[in-house]
């Protein structure tokens, strides 16, 4: 059987159409037209107050409130009464308890830092004041003996 | 560089820590040692249960006379070798480090253990003087007192620049 023209002359006027469309969409010029339009979107005040309107509306809707609060507590449920959480949780703990019972020397090295740092922040403020106290002393000093 | 030299304020504080660790020395000693002879010797803290045996092999008669002298003894011996010992090796008592303080020649290089041992007599009359020795740490320029003049040392803040107030090779 002979192929119909009739139905061979959509598939090609669609697909000359395509490629033109793509054609014009990678052009420098539809990007440049694209960048353009967005710009003025951005500046414009209008689309912001639209927005902050829509979010403020969302945030003191009673109803999205209601949403939220009836989802966050059916999680929670659902994560309170979680057999599998509470055995994953367990497990952690126990596996993180065991690491430091085998290897307590990352836990004793930054408490010790910390007291070091703790101590050593406490001298040299110490040093900084005795240095002070130093200076402060030869001012009275030099005032009482008349010197400069 | 020219260096910051310790002054009233910081030399003190860092007597005042040595003192401290001094007296807690000497209290130790004065607890210990008694404690030690009652324990391993059976020897009495209480020198009126010493015994009467003046016989060179009342042994235990003996030592428990001299118990009574540890802490003076301690007293005497313990000061100097803490200062000389500390100055002479690490230029520095246990009080001057954690002050930021060093003791060095006028030179500013280590002082060996005879200028230690020399300040520290110095240092005695500094003190026997009612501690008019002192008094020149206010005046001079170099903050030293008599008995620094006299062993040629000075006292500096060698923490404000950790490496500057290193000895020269």
């Amino acid at each position: 059987m002979p192929a119909d023209p009739t139905r061979e002359a959509p598939g090609f006027a669609t697909q000359v159409a395509d490629a033109v469309l793509r054609r014009l969409l990678e052009s420098p010029l539809a990007d440049a037209l694209i960048d353009r339009v967005v710009q003025a979107l951005m500046r414009s005040g209008e689309l912001e107050r639209l927005i902050t309107q829509a979010v403020t509306d969302l945030e003191a809707s009673p109803a999205v409130d209601s949403l939220v609060d009836r989802q966050i507590e059916r999680v929670l449920e659902a994560l309170r009464t979680s057999e599998a959480l509470q055995l994953l949780i367990q497990k952690q703990a126990g596996d993180y308890l065991e690491h430091l019972g085998e290897h307590p020397e990352a836990v004793q090295r930054l408490i010790r830092e910390q007291s070091r740092g703790v101590v050593e922040e406490f001298f040299e403020a110490l040093r900084g004041r005795a240095l002070a106290g130093d200076d402060t002393v030869d001012r009275w000093v030099r005032r009482a003996m008349g010197r400069a | 560089m020219t260096p910051r030299y310790g002054g009233v304020v910081s030399r003190g504080l860092a007597v005042v820590i040595d003192t401290l660790v001094l007296t807690l020395c000497l209290a130790g000693t004065s607890w210990v040692v008694p404690e030690l002879a009652q324990r391993l010797l059976g020897i009495p803290a209480d020198p009126a249960r010493c015994g009467t045996g003046t016989e060179w092999w009342h042994v235990r008669a003996h030592l428990c006379h001299a118990l009574g002298w540890v802490a003076p003894l301690a007293a005497l011996t313990f000061t100097p070798l803490y200062q000389v010992g500390f100055w002479a090796v690490t230029g520095r008592t246990p009080g001057m480090a954690l002050l930021g303080l060093r003791l060095l020649r006028t030179d500013l290089q280590p002082i060996g253990f005879s200028i230690a041992v020399r300040r520290w007599i110095l240092r005695l009359g500094s003190i026997l003087a009612l501690g008019l020795g002192f008094l020149p740490v206010l005046f001079s320029t170099r903050r030293q007192t008599f008995h620094d003049r006299l062993a040629g040392t000075v006292v500096v803040h060698d923490w404000l620049d950790p490496g500057a107030l290193r000895p020269r090779a």
